[in-house]
């Protein structure tokens, strides 16, 4: 068998889109080879865990709660179409993930899935996005130079508020089925530690941000003693950088 | 200048990356990097990385190079790898005699190639492409096999030694010869395996691992789970006898990864075991 017929061969089984018993065929024809046409179902199950592991660090929350609210199966078949329609692409096994949340929205009718699953999925990304983004020359210094926002800052709207939904429950308390259904905008950002930080953001914030951002006049129109103390508290954060 | 290892190394993992450069135990000698796990990140990720390299000499050790696979090479990671090097100034980079995708896509997994002659050329004409893109000298390592895949006949057209014998040869890349992956092939297939190391170009071998392995449904898997267990050992220390120098050594422990000391008592233990073989000022007889 030449080189290319192998891979041609045994390219669907390994992606998952076809059986062993077919990749054994296409393979060996009817004479296939023991113990090594057996184990070749190794390698289709190491495949496809690896499928799973792709999402299943990144997406923690969301593949827990849509196992809860929809069973295991649920998830599989979930991940297993994931790959189908977004097949892996990077050799940092996360990035490949990433499209879950898109595909989750997509998929959400067909599949019933509640909204505040697909927002979950969208926030996860944006954490993961936030902890892993490039380091910008402009993030250091963070005591210095003019007012601006930390390179890693993305804000992004959700129907639900998901940041009290999963850091509200007290310690060890049970977590309501599904958050609260509320307009938010949740801000991901990584401080001057480094560290993954995100939270709901209120409207008095938004605006200071988005004049920083625009460069314009901050406390126009604002009260100066609540936009000062505002904005001492978001560079205490590490969203803001520079001096207030 | 290349910074050259000996001794022993360990493979840099995320759960003990931060204690490993805290710690004032005697650590390895130098660290084997996964650039997939590490050159794509900002943040805590790449100050560790950092902080690693001023510590250690560092080789880079990649898993998704896809040196015998059907697709173009990789451009973003063997760039990414060059850089590396580059900054870490390290001697080399490896990775697998295997393929790991298939209609362009990454499988994230090491699968074996078919023993062939044709898949020896077409290893050869990457490897020489990989090196001319990354200007850095690539060590290939011999991987673990499940199953045999079929050439002209349905097992391949020759064993793995000759297989591996023939791409050292083709390709003028040096070998990284891992002694569990040796140990392990050689009880899912049934062949002797200190026969097999003393096939090997001992001359051409730049780096050498060790690593703990799962029995798994009449299987024995590669999992580098640890601790390593006495025949690897013994084989270990067979290879070395054989060389007459300490090649430098690579402790791998990659899943359920316990407390950095018991990580760090498999590199102690390594320390031990080339004493063992060598005798006394072991680390002294090699380099990579």
């Amino acid at each position: 068998m030449k080189l290319d017929q192998f891979f041609q061969d045994i390219a669907p089984f390994l992606e998952g889109k076809g059986t062993h018993a077919q990749a054994k065929s296409a393979l060996w024809g009817d004479r296939a080879p023991e113990p090594d046409a057996g184990r070749l179902a190794i390698y289709g199950d190491f495949c496809r865990v690896h499928r799973f592991e792709a999402v299943d660090s990144v997406f923690a929350e969301t593949r827990k709660a849509l196992i809860a609210a929809r069973g295991e199966g649920a998830w599989r078949s979930l991940v297993e179409d994931l790959f189908v329609k977004h097949p892996m692409h990077h050799v940092e096994l996360n990035e490949n993930g990433l499209a879950l949340p898109e595909f989750m929205a997509a998929e959400q009718q067909a599949r019933k899935l509640p909204l505040h699953l697909v927002e979950l999925a969208d926030l996860e990304a944006a954490e993961w996005r936030t902890l892993i983004a490039p380091d910008a020359p402009e993030d250091e210094g963070p005591r210095e130079g003019k007012l601006r926002l930390a390179s890693t800052v993305d804000v992004r709207p959700y129907r639900h508020d998901l940041i009290e939904w999963l850091d509200g429950p007290e310690a060890g308390g049970p977590r309501p089925k599904e958050p609260k259904r509320t307009l938010t905008r949740v801000i991901f950002w990584r401080d001057t530690d480094l560290d993954l930080r995100r939270g709901n953001a209120d409207d008095f914030e938004l605006i200071l941000l988005k004049r920083v951002m625009d460069g314009t006049p901050l406390a126009s129109g604002l009260n100066p003693q609540s936009a000062q103390a505002v904005l001492e508290d978001l560079c205490e954060a590490g969203i803001l950088l520079g001096k207030p | 200048m290349a910074r050259s290892i000996s001794g022993i190394g360990l493979g840099l993992r995320k759960p003990f990356a931060r204690d490993l450069l805290a710690t004032t135990r005697r650590g390895p000698d130098w660290l084997e990097v996964t650039p997939e796990n590490w050159v794509f990140f900002g943040g805590k990720l790449r100050r560790t990385l950092d902080a690693a390299r001023e510590r250690f000499a560092l080789v880079p050790h990649s898993v998704s190079l896809s040196i015998g696979g059907p697709d173009a090479l990789d451009d973003a990671l063997i760039g990414a790898v060059a850089k590396l090097c580059e900054v870490a100034q390290a001697p080399f980079w490896s990775d697998h005699l295997c393929y790991s995708t298939v209609n362009g896509a990454p499988l994230h997994d090491l699968l074996p190639l078919p023993f062939t002659l044709e898949a020896v050329e077409h290893v050869a004409a990457r490897a020489a492409e990989v090196r001319r893109r990354a200007g850095v000298p690539l060590v290939l390592e011999n991987a673990t096999f499940y199953a045999h895949m079929p050439g002209a006949g349905a097992r391949g057209d020759m064993d793995e030694g000759e297989f591996l014998l023939r791409v050292v040869q083709a390709s003028e890349c040096d070998l990284l010869l891992d002694v569990n992956n040796v140990w392990v092939n050689a009880q899912n297939h049934g062949f002797d395996a200190r026969a097999f190391i003393d096939r090997m170009p001992l001359d051409r071998v730049r780096q050498l691992h060790v690593a703990g392995h799962t029995p798994k449904d009449g299987v024995i898997i590669d999992t580098h789970i640890g601790p390593i267990i006495d025949p690897v050992w013994d084989l270990y220390r067979y290879t070395l006898q054989r060389a007459g120098r300490l090649i430098p050594t690579l402790v791998e422990w990659d899943q359920e990864i316990p407390a950095l000391d018991v990580v760090l008592d498999e590199v102690d233990r390594a320390r031990a075991e080339a004493e063992k073989a060598l005798g006394p000022g072991a680390d002294q007889k090699g380099a990579g």
